[in-house]
């Protein structure tokens, strides 16, 4: 189930959007929290619990909305923030830290629903991302947003995943390419080589001849995937890839 | 830091020939300039606020809506005009990008900036911002004699997991002729433009990749360099 957090420090406006968003959210199975205090929410999140969107106030004592906004991305790898704010003055930073949207106090009921569906999908299209895999203990589904990256070996596909472990296909039939199509239908994943396929979203240090990969490992890039590659790169590092970022 | 410390820097690392070093030095004097003026402007602002709010009061109270809707616009309007443009807080990046934006206002370019801070440590800023000039120029001169509503330059750039990235794009129909290694050529003569072998010399620097391109009728300048210490 999405869960949907919601940040305001004055608890009128708190309870007047707490009560929008539970409307909003009943018919749409999605869970709500509501937080007077960044601190509170932080605490949350740090003991682990699982929110998918964050609708954030700005202007509030003990800590910005942009500064746990800047908090919350050190503790989720894509959170959505939606800023809802009196003020137009943090458009630019809200910018800084990737928020979703931005939203101006009163905001109109139809426009926060219109903006909160759009969190809600791109939520739910990235719990729904999954690829099966045969193995030789059965199907595992890796989550796309847990695959590192791709590696072909004799004809066997290995699965890179952020948590260190990899999985192992059982004897591929087919070429690479199309037994790994879904994964490269999607614009997270891209070939830097002729066997190895990556996540995007785990990209670092870019060389002309090899990309690094925030777990540290690193894989080849041949010359002639190095244009795609690099143009696939940066339209994702500078947000092109996603739709609906400021 | 102080401009002072700033020019210091510069002498340093022996710029002092580069075309580039006296263009920072114009964007410093641009930027003292326009926060001078802001300042004046702001003292001025508060200098007629109370006669304002006075006038606007009095409007409201004869009930003159149209009056006092006038007075709060000619607020908002001096307001908007004291503003002072902050890009970031490195005097060098922020007084490159104040310049290009003067320039922009002249020459008629719609000049966006979205500009990640660049975190100190790794990168110097100073060659960071002689770099960055060096591409905006190259830019602005490829947009200064298109038809007023192409004249556009866009900047951008975002840290991304510990890599700062960039992009400097701007519209450019004329095919642009590329080497064997994928740098555009000068229209000037034989070889690289002076802009182009200074940006270079940065992404070597820093191992940074840099990459051109021209596309869907916009040339488009890549660049990547890790933050890692």
């Amino acid at each position: 189930m999405v869960t949907v957090a919601v940040c305001d420090d004055n608890p009128r406006d708190l309870e007047a959007i707490g009560t929008l968003v539970g409307e909003w959210a009943r018919s749409r199975s999605v869970e709500i929290r509501l937080f007077s205090s960044a601190y509170d929410l932080l605490a949350a999140a740090a003991k682990g619990e699982g929110f998918d969107l964050f609708l954030l106030d700005i202007l509030m004592p003990e800590m910005t909305g942009i500064s746990l906004g800047e908090r919350l991305r050190e503790l989720y790898a894509e959170p959505l923030l939606i800023y809802l704010t009196s003020s137009e003055d943090y458009y630019p930073d809200a910018f800084r830290v990737y928020a979703f949207q931005y939203l101006c106090k009163p905001v109109q009921r139809q426009l926060l629903f219109d903006v909160l569906d759009k969190g809600l999908g791109r939520c739910r299209r990235r719990s729904q991302d999954v690829f099966p895999v045969k193995t030789a203990q059965g199907i595992v589904q890796v989550a796309f947003s847990t695959l590192v990256y791709a590696e072909l070996r004799d004809h066997v596909c290995y699965f890179h995943l952020a948590d260190g472990s990899v999985i192992q296909s059982r004897y591929l039939r087919t070429g690479f390419d199309e037994f790994l199509a879904p994964l490269l239908q999607s614009c997270l994943f891209v070939k830097p080589h002729t066997s190895f396929v990556v996540n995007l979203n785990y990209a670092g240090k870019l060389t002309s001849a090899s990309l690094g990969l925030t777990t540290g490992e690193s894989v080849p890039v041949a010359r002639a995937f190095g244009e795609n590659l690099r143009s696939r790169y940066f339209a994702h590092a500078l947000g092109k890839a996603g739709e609906g970022e400021l | 830091m102080s401009q002072e410390d700033i020019l210091s820097d510069l002498l340093s690392q022996g710029l002092q020939g580069d075309q580039a070093v006296e263009l920072l030095l114009q964007a410093l004097a641009a930027q003292t300039k326009a926060t001078c003026e802001a300042e004046e402007k702001i003292r001025i602002l508060r200098h007629d606020m109370r006669h304002l709010i006075a006038a606007v009061d009095a409007s409201l109270g004869a009930g003159a809506w149209e009056e006092a809707r006038r007075g709060l616009s000619t607020f908002q309007e001096n307001m908007e005009k004291a503003k002072n443009i902050r890009y970031c807080e490195n005097q060098v990046i922020n007084a490159t990008l104040v310049t290009y934006r003067e320039r922009a206002e002249k020459s008629g370019v719609s000049f966006e900036v979205w500009l990640a801070p660049l975190p100190g440590g790794k990168v110097e800023t100073t060659a960071f911002a002689v770099m960055l000039s060096n591409a905006l120029e190259n830019a602005f001169c490829a947009v200064e004699s298109l038809p007023a509503k192409e004249r556009t330059v866009s900047l951008k750039s975002r840290i991304f997991n510990g890599q700062y990235v960039l992009e400097l794009a701007n519209p450019c129909t004329t095919p642009v002729a590329f080497d064997k290694g994928g740098l555009p050529l000068s229209t000037q003569g034989e070889g690289h433009g002076l802009g182009t072998r200074s940006i270079l010399a940065f992404a070597q620097e820093n191992d940074a990749v840099v990459t051109f391109h021209q596309a869907d009728s916009r040339f488009v300048m890549h660049m990547v360099f890790s933050l890692d210490v």
